[in-house]
C-alpha cells in the first residue's frame, strides 16, 4: 500500500503567482527541495545513532518527494512525501523525513529571526539553498508557513543568509541580469567577457547553445551593440557580481534600451552639470525602468533619456515635427507632458499618473502623433 | 552681431544619447538655462569664435565639461522672439540668449525649437 504524507506546503506570495499559475522554472527548485530534505533525514538519522558511521542500505528506497494538484485558485503548493509500499517502509525511518521537513522550515525561520540556521540545518547542507529560492524575485517570498503567525519565509534575503552562514561559504549563487558589451570570446575555454556599462568587466561561461548569438554581439564590440544576459551568477558575500556560472537567455538590445540608458544614468553623481545637479535616485530608476518596461507599447518608438537637475527624468521623441517631452519627476512619480508641433506652433500639456491608464493615455498620444503624418 | 550670426552652445556630455557619433542626438535641456544662469544661457558669439576655438576656450577656462559644440543663429533666437544681449562678460566673444521673464512652459517651448534649428544645422565640433 502506498503512502503520502503532507510535509511542506508552500506559499508562493508575488505579483507574479496572482494568477495561480506556477512559472515552470520553480519546478526545478522542487526538485531540489526533495534532495535537501532526503539529506536532512540522513543526517539527522545518524546524528540520532551516533554508533553508525553510515546510513542503513535502502533507506531511501521508496521514498520520493512529489508536488500534488493544486487547488484551482490557490497558490499553495501541497508537497508530500510518497512512500511506495509503504507497509515494507519501517515508521521509525518515516519519522526522519518528517523530521528533516521541520527541520528545513525552522532554518528559513531563523534566517528570517536572523538567528543560527545551524542550529537546525548542518552547514554542508546549507548550499542546498543556491538552488531552492534562486528564482525568486526581489518582491516574492515563498511562506513555508502560510497559516502560522510566523511565516518561514524564504526571500532573496534570507535564502543568501542561509547560504553564507555556512563558514565554507564565500559566495552565493542568484539570478543575474547583466546589460553590456560582449568585448572578449574564448571558444577554446566557453568563456566569455561583458563589458557593464559602468565599465566593469564580468567573466562568465556560456553553453554552445550561445556561441552563435555570442560571435555576433563580440563582432560588433566595436560597433557598441548591446545585449542583455540573464543567467546564474556567483556573488561575494557583499553582492558583488564575480562570474556568471550559466547563461538561461540572450538578447540583443536597441541601442535606445530604456533600461540600460537608465543604469549609466544612474552612474551620475551629484554636481553632474558642472557643480549644478542631483543624482538620480536608484530606487527612482528601477521604479521607472519596471514600470516601461511592462507598460510602454513596444510598437512605439523608444525615447531618448536625459537627466534633469531635479534628479528626474526627461523623455524627449522627436515624431512628425513634433517635439514631445515627458518630465518625470522623482519625488511624486508623476509625468509632465509636453507636446509642441513645430510646423504650426500648437502645443499641448499635461499630467502623466504612471498607472495603467496613465500608460494608455501616453501610449495613445504617442501613437496619434505617429500617425498624424498618414492621415 | 548679424542675423546669421550663429551663437555656438556647448554641450555637455549628459545630454547626448547614442554611442556611435554620427547617431547622437541631443537634449532640449542644451538650450534651457539652469537656474545658475538666472535666465541667461551663455553662448559664444561666432563672430568672434569659430566652434573649435569655442570649444577650447571653453575647456582651457575650465567653464564646464563640453562633448562638442552646436549653433543656432542670432534670426532663429529672434524667430522665437528671444532676444541675444552681446555682453561681453565674463569674457569677449560671450553672449547671453534671454530667457528672463519667461514661463517654465515658455522656456521648455522654445528651447524645443532652438533644439531643432541646432540638430538640423548638425554638430559644429565634435570631441572624439
Amino acid at each position: 500500500m502506498d503512502t503520502r504524507i503532507e510535509i511542506y506546503s508552500p506559499r508562493l506570495v508575488g505579483p507574479r503567482f496572482n494568477d495561480h499559475g506556477l512559472p515552470l522554472e520553480l519546478l526545478e527548485e522542487i526538485g531540489a527541495l526533495e534532495d535537501v530534505t532526503i539529506e536532512l533525514a540522513k543526517w539527522l538519522y545518524l546524528k540520532n545513532n551516533p554508533n553508525r558511521k553510515r546510513i542503513p542500505r535502502g533507506f531511501t528506497n521508496g521514498i520520493s518527494i512529489q508536488l500534488d494538484s493544486i487547488e484551482s485558485g490557490s497558490t499553495i503548493l501541497p508537497i508530500s512525501l510518497f512512500i511506495a509500499s509503504s507497509g515494507l517502509f519501517p515508521s521509525s525511518k518515516l519519522e526522519y523525513f518528517e523530521h528533516a521537513s521541520k527541520h528545513l522550515v525552522n532554518a528559513i525561520q531563523a534566517a528570517e529571526n536572523k538567528q543560527d540556521v545551524t542550529e537546525y540545518m548542518p552547514e554542508e547542507l546549507l548550499s542546498y539553498f543556491n538552488k531552492i529560492g534562486r528564482k525568486l524575485q526581489s518582491n516574492e517570498s515563498i511562506e513555508f508557513t502560510p497559516k502560522n503567525v510566523t511565516k518561514a519565509r524564504l526571500t532573496k534575503e534570507t535564502r543568501k543568509r542561509l547560504i553564507l552562514a555556512s563558514t565554507k561559504a564565500k559566495d552565493y549563487l542568484d539570478e543575474v541580469t547583466i546589460r553590456g558589451y560582449i568585448s572578449e570570446m574564448d571558444k577554446a575555454k566557453n568563456t566569455f567577457q561583458i563589458q557593464q556599462l559602468d565599465n566593469q568587466r564580468i567573466t562568465g561561461k556560456f553553453s554552445d547553445n550561445f556561441v552563435s548569438d555570442l560571435q555576433d554581439a563580440f563582432n560588433n564590440f566595436e560597433n557598441k551593440q548591446l545585449v542583455k544576459i540573464v543567467g546564474t551568477g556567483e556573488f561575494t558575500r557583499y553582492d558583488k557580481i564575480e562570474t556568471v556560472k550559466l547563461i538561461e537567455s540572450f538578447e540583443f538590445l536597441d541601442e535606445k534600451d530604456v533600461p540600460s540608458r537608465l543604469q549609466s544614468l544612474g552612474l551620475l553623481k551629484d554636481g553632474w552639470l558642472d557643480g549644478e545637479g542631483k543624482a538620480i535616485n536608484n530606487s527612482f530608476i528601477n521604479w521607472f525602468s519596471d514600470e516601461f518596461e511592462r507598460n510602454f507599447s513596444p510598437e512605439l518608438p523608444l525615447p531618448f533619456l536625459y537627466p534633469t537637475l531635479d534628479g528626474g527624468i526627461q523623455a524627449e521623441w522627436s515624431i512628425n515635427n513634433n517635439e514631445l517631452s515627458v518630465i518625470i519627476n522623482p519625488d511624486q512619480n508623476i509625468g509632465l507632458l509636453h507636446n509642441l508641433s513645430i510646423i504650426d506652433d500648437e502645443e499641448m500639456s499635461f499630467e502623466i499618473f504612471f498607472d495603467v491608464k496613465g500608460w494608455e493615455k501616453l501610449n495613445s498620444f504617442i501613437a496619434k502623433l505617429i500617425g498624424s503624418n498618414e492621415g | 552681431m548679424k542675423d546669421n550670426t550663429i551663437l555656438l552652445r556647448q554641450v555637455h556630455p549628459a545630454f547626448i544619447q547614442g554611442e556611435r557619433i554620427s547617431d547622437q542626438v541631443f537634449s532640449s535641456q542644451v538650450f534651457k538655462p539652469t537656474q545658475k544662469d538666472n535666465g541667461l544661457l551663455s553662448t559664444y558669439n561666432g563672430d568672434e569664435f569659430d566652434a573649435i576655438s569655442a570649444y577650447e576656450h571653453f575647456v582651457s577656462m575650465e567653464i564646464g565639461t563640453s562633448i562638442g559644440v552646436v549653433g543656432v543663429s542670432h534670426q532663429e533666437c529672434k524667430n522665437v522672439s528671444l532676444n541675444v544681449i552681446a555682453d561681453n562678460i565674463p569674457f569677449k566673444g560671450h553672449c547671453s540668449i534671454d530667457y528672463t521673464g519667461l514661463s517654465q512652459n515658455e522656456v521648455s517651448k522654445k528651447s524645443k525649437v532652438l533644439k531643432v534649428f541646432a540638430s538640423q544645422r548638425g554638430w559644429l565640433y565634435r570631441k572624439n
